[in-house]
């Protein structure tokens, strides 16, 4: 039994079935990877999961509630979290306040309390200031605290992204290629944090495409394409099914693979 | 550290100057004069709900003039019947926000230009109803009679007392405004504005703040309409309309949607160069439009980030001329 579950899940677009059937399931604590070629329906899988879209059929549970209609910003507070393909920092504002913003979530403050400078309102502000500053002090990006976000590198921009979700106190982190664009120290670091925060108990579930990353990092892998689960696995039963190699690794990943 | 503190004790001078410079301002000029700059502060109070809606959550009303008018009638109406000049004022506030929940419920589903023409829609019919709504509104010919403004026994008759009044709800407001905005729910608005995917998929609810800036917006225009109200003490549906609303953004746009003082410096550059333009008669507007046009390719931030954009084109001009001097 997972914390998350994915039953038989399905989404078209227009003609274009993105989701068939998909079925998964995410064991708590663990990280988990989801590949496949560009166009396979990973992101659509994640929104589906995020409520970003919602499915034409099937059902997503998180740890026994049914999440599938729900917005994203329900799934959010229920703890689904998420980082984005393409870095989506609040850019106008700095380092410190897109983390900040991260923990409004778990404030308990409401829309009316969030306006009232109250003694609470200042407790709960200075609360997640200080988580804010230990989370960027974890990613690495406490110095840069005071910039405005859209003034910090790429790669700082993934690990902002990364803090700021943290913040929420999520019980499943669902990374969209989390190194994706990042050079390679970067990836490194960025695989350093994630092997980190799993260790720490936390549930993780991602897109890559970076197979070094994945190989290394994930317990478990489920392979897709053309909108199908076609397989799945610890990364050396992955990495050595004949249906993968020919699907995802192809004609480029075959010398790798039997090697 | 010490630039941040320097910009704080800037800010204080500057605030203390202001105040010094409005506190005297109605005893060196005339009073058609003072009546201006009490409008000026009315405008304030209206435009900088519009900021606050516009620059915190990335959308666009046009209906402002509608939330106005609201107030501007349910503060006449309510002091004709013999209510106290504070119940009204609040009340003005408050129809206007209702109003805004009527209208925001299904709008504010819209986002972009779906949602401006929504509440171009809403500000059209509203303007009708003005017009049309006979036994209310006094339809075209408008509500007169409307007794000054008093809070309790003191009597803000006469253009400097009210002038007084005016300025000291626009101290409020601004300073109800910049708490909003350093507070966790304006920290909410600013993140919506900037990503609402993001917002959203960090557990904020884009909808509901959306609609809740647009409350705080309807209400300050609804009591910057109780002030209109009582100041010439007599209203026509000519001062809510279409054009109104567009005066609004104007404003909001020349002074600036990233700061709550957008508003403020907005309303002052619309009335000041208003005034000088009068002679211009129907040429105003499009000497205005000119400004506008201006100001939104040039200055997209606005009047109030003028001196930083300054300051930044000097700083680059020196760059330049270094590398080619050596």
């Amino acid at each position: 039994m997972g914390i998350l579950e994915i039953h038989n899940v399905s989404k078209s677009f227009g003609g274009v079935r993105a989701l068939q059937d998909v079925s998964m399931t995410i064991a708590e604590g663990r990280i988990t990877a989801l590949i496949g070629p560009n166009g396979a329906g990973k992101t659509t899988l994640f929104n589906v999961v995020t409520g970003v879209d919602t499915p034409d059929a099937g059902t997503i549970i998180l740890g026994g509630h049914d999440v599938t209609r729900l917005r994203p910003y329900q799934c959010a507070r229920l703890g689904i979290l998420r980082t984005f393909q393409r870095s989506m920092p609040f850019g106008d504002m700095t380092v410190v306040e897109n983390v900040i913003s991260g923990g409004i979530r778990v404030s308990e403050l409401g829309s009316w309390g969030g306006m009232r400078r109250t003694a609470r309102h200042k407790r709960v502000l200075d609360r997640n200031q200080a988580k804010a500053e230990d989370l960027l002090k974890r990613v690495g990006l406490f110095e840069r605290r005071d910039v405005l976000a859209h003034n910090i590198a790429y790669g700082e921009q993934r690990q902002l992204e990364v803090a700021r979700a943290l913040a929420c106190d999520p019980r499943i982190l669902l990374l969209d290629e989390p190194v994706a664009g990042m050079s390679p120290e970067e990836s490194l670091e960025m695989a350093r944090l994630i092997t980190k925060i799993a260790a720490e108990g936390l549930t993780i579930f991602l897109i890559e495409h970076n197979l070094d990353v994945v190989m290394n990092l994930c317990d478990s892998i489920y392979v897709m394409n053309y909108g199908q689960i076609i397989a799945t696995g610890d990364p050396g039963e992955v990495g050595s099914n004949p249906k993968v190699i020919e699907a995802y690794l192809g004609k480029r990943g075959t010398g790798r693979a039997a090697g | 550290m010490a630039p941040g503190s320097s910009d704080t004790r800037r800010k204080v001078w500057g605030i203390t100057a202001l105040c010094i410079v409005l506190a005297l301002l109605p005893w060196v000029v005339n009073p058609f004069r003072v009546r201006v700059f009490t409008l000026t502060g009315i405008y304030t109070i209206a435009v900088t709900g519009l900021t606050l809606f516009m620059g915190f959550t990335g959308q666009i009303s046009l209906a402002q003039a509608a939330f106005f008018g609201i107030g501007a009638y349910t503060s006449g109406i309510l002091t004709i019947a013999g209510f106290p000049f504070p119940l009204a004022f609040v009340c003005a506030g408050v129809i206007a926000a209702l109003f805004g929940l009527l209208i925001g419920l299904p709008c504010l589903r819209a986002r972009g230009f779906y949602l401006a023409m929504a509440t171009l829609g809403f500000m059209l019919s509203i303007t009708i109803l003005f017009k049309n709504v006979t036994g209310l509104t006094g339809g075209v010919s408008g509500l007169g009679g409307i007794p000054p403004a008093s809070i309790g026994p003191v009597s803000f008759e006469g253009f400097i007392p009210y002038y007084y009044l005016t300025w000291t709800v626009v101290a409020v407001v601004l300073y109800l405004a910049r708490r909003l905005t350093t507070s966790y729910s304006g920290l909410t608005f600013r993140a919506i504005a900037n990503n609402e995917l993001a917002a959203e998929s960090l557990g904020m609810n884009a909808y509901m703040n959306r609609l809740l800036s647009f409350l705080i917006c309807a209400f300050l225009a609804g009591i910057a309409g109780s002030l209109y109200a009582h100041l010439d003490r007599v209203i026509a549906p000519e001062s809510f309309t279409f054009e109104e609303a567009v005066i609004f953004l104007t404003m909001a746009v020349i002074g600036g949607l990233t700061s709550i003082y957008g508003g403020l410096i907005g309303a002052v550059v619309f009335t000041v160069i208003g005034e000088q333009l009068r002679s211009f008669e129907r040429g105003q507007v499009i000497i205005v439009g000119a400004i506008l046009i201006v100001m939104v390719i040039f200055f997209p931030r606005g009047a109030v980030s003028l001196p930083r954009t300054i300051a930044d084109l000097m700083r680059r001009v020196r760059h330049n001329r270094k590398p080619s001097a050596s």
